[in-house]
């Protein structure tokens, strides 16, 4: 048996601690977090909670061989495994939406069980079988009658504040969560939106008048003013939250990469060639894990999936993620995961020491990678040398699904005419491509795409 | 309607808790002061606002409601 890890991110709660152990994640419940654990547990909460989807369900271990060497430890629990960890801002709109709605309503659960979530953060949030779920079991304590909601400002901060800028300035103000990753300071959100939220009366309260005390309340005033509120005054507090998350929308627009599919250069036969093959080299390397990079509105995840396997579709269009989301949620494709990344600027590690929140690198390596119609992409836009791209591919995947595109492919043509070059960085040959990646992996199969110069290689990381 | 009117109960409040606080305090800030502070300001008027939403939807089913349709 291996030596405990602890998970670097879990390190704030005094309630208890994550670690790996032999692969699998457990979590520890500390001694002075069992009151409150027992209550979880014989409220009927957790039944609640877990009944509802709206939180990870766990067992309780006995093995006490995990306990040897855990001072003050109560129980240790084995969640249900998470196959991909991602975060809020590889979230597109509808997921931080529907993240921000499964915690108000676990919030307002645990208040009618005589508790209260008194972590609302957005990473307490996973996406596990295509539904949000809360995941962190140490995030209630017994409500004391009287005291207002201390998540508030954390909620507004974490989900109200980023969702509002999404909603109303751009969708790609996502991104700046990264910047934030303790919550977009309401200050900042404030003065960035326009006025006119001002008439929507949830931001007004929730944002504007929020952001304005808290810059302009002594610490004496809030002790003069204190008083006890009723449950029904905080789960006002929290309805409203409620409706000012559902009031936020974001209507899908035309982008860049949205309308890719019907308007890329590929004939039917092609098309569906290509599908044939990817779909023949995924079910070949018997993956449990595909990250398609590039993913666009995750069309190779439905179509060149024969198993369906569990696909994180990584694309950095917000609105093809969004649309990849809502289709996923139309259809109840649980074993896609549509995120927002772009393999060039990849998630870098996070938080305290860098850890707190893993680089997109760190949680790979994936077992398979689809990486189609992007090569000529990291070479012309990011001035990359194949030995990076075959670099980079060798971190990030056992296995790798590449499409080799001619340099007198038509795209790449199109993409160097809006380009002043000296010289012509994608000259590659295809004997050349070949070289240069098996310097690294071994080809397993390659193929052409019918009526296509284009040809995809089904590629094995080297040891 | 709906909306009408809770906007405009909205605002009477909205001006009424500004009022109350100046904007040159000038004291040591606590993070969670000011979200306190509206919590205890403000949940009155959130309970005030739900209230009177749910009420304007009942009123508004009752009158949509067959029994009141005329002809």
């Amino acid at each position: 048996m291996q030596q405990l890890q602890r998970v670097a991110a879990s390190f704030r709660d005094p309630g208890g601690f994550v670690f790996r152990q032999d692969g699998v994640v457990y979590r520890c419940i500390n001694n002075v977090y069992a009151e409150d654990y027992a209550h979880l547990m014989s409220s009927g909460l957790y039944a609640k909670l877990a009944d509802e989807g709206l939180m990870i369900t766990h067992e309780e271990q006995n093995d006490h061989t995990l306990f040897s060497g855990m001072d003050g430890a109560h129980k240790i629990l084995k969640p249900v495994q998470i196959p991909f960890i991602s975060y809020p801002y590889e979230w597109c709109f509808g997921q931080l939406k529907d993240a921000a709605l499964v915690t108000l309503k676990v919030a307002k659960s645990a208040l009618d069980f005589d508790m209260v979530l008194k972590d609302a953060a957005n990473r307490n949030v996973q996406f596990v079988n295509g539904k949000a779920q809360h995941i962190d079991t140490l995030s209630f304590e017994r409500y004391s009658e009287g005291s207002p909601w201390l998540a508030y400002r954390q909620f507004c901060e974490h989900f109200l504040v980023p969702l509002t800028l999404m909603s109303n300035v751009d969708v790609r103000c996502n991104s700046w969560l990264m910047s934030f990753p303790d919550g977009f300071p309401l200050d900042l959100g404030a003065k960035i939106l326009n006025l006119r939220q001002v008439f929507n009366p949830w931001l007004a309260i929730h944002i504007y008048m929020h952001a304005k005390l808290q810059s302009s309340t002594p610490e004496q005033k809030v002790k003069s003013a204190a008083r006890k509120m009723s449950k029904r005054e905080v789960q006002s507090l929290i309805e409203s939250l409620e409706q000012a998350v559902s009031s936020s929308n974001f209507a899908i627009k035309q982008s860049t990469w949205s309308d890719y599919y019907t308007t890329n250069t590929y004939s039917e036969t092609a098309t569906k060639s290509k599908q044939r093959i990817v779909g023949d080299f995924v079910r070949k390397c018997q993956p449990k894990i595909v990250w398609d990079l590039g993913a666009n509105d995750g069309g190779y995840a439905r179509t060149a999936n024969p198993d369906k396997t569990f696909f994180v579709s990584i694309e950095q269009d917000p609105v093809c993620v969004e649309q990849n989301y809502r289709q996923c949620a139309k259809n109840g494709e649980t074993y896609i995961l549509p995120l927002v990344g772009n393999i060039s600027h990849p998630s870098p590690g996070l938080g305290w020491d860098n850890v707190e929140f893993d680089s997109l690198i760190s949680r790979g390596p994936a077992d398979c990678v689809l990486a189609l119609g992007l090569i000529h992409h990291l070479v012309i836009s990011n001035c990359a040398k194949l030995e990076q791209v075959s670099s980079l591919f060798k971190k990030i995947g056992k296995h790798v699904i590449v499409e080799f595109i001619p340099n007198d492919d038509q795209q790449v043509q199109r993409m160097l005419s809006n380009r002043w070059l000296r010289d012509n960085p994608y000259s590659y040959t295809q004997e050349q491509f070949e070289n240069i990646f098996q310097n690294e992996f071994k080809i397993l199969a390659a193929e052409t795409i019918e009526d296509s110069q284009r040809r995809l290689y089904l590629l094995q990381g080297k040891c | 309607m709906n909306t009408i009117s809770i906007n405009v109960a909205f605002i009477v409040a909205f001006l009424t808790v500004l009022s109350i606080f100046p904007c040159d305090a000038k004291a040591y800030i606590d993070p969670g002061t000011g979200s306190l502070m509206l919590q205890y300001v403000s949940s009155g008027i959130l309970l005030g606002l739900l209230s009177l939403k749910a009420t304007v939807s009942h009123i508004r089913r009752v009158f949509q409601s067959s029994n009141f349709r005329i002809g």
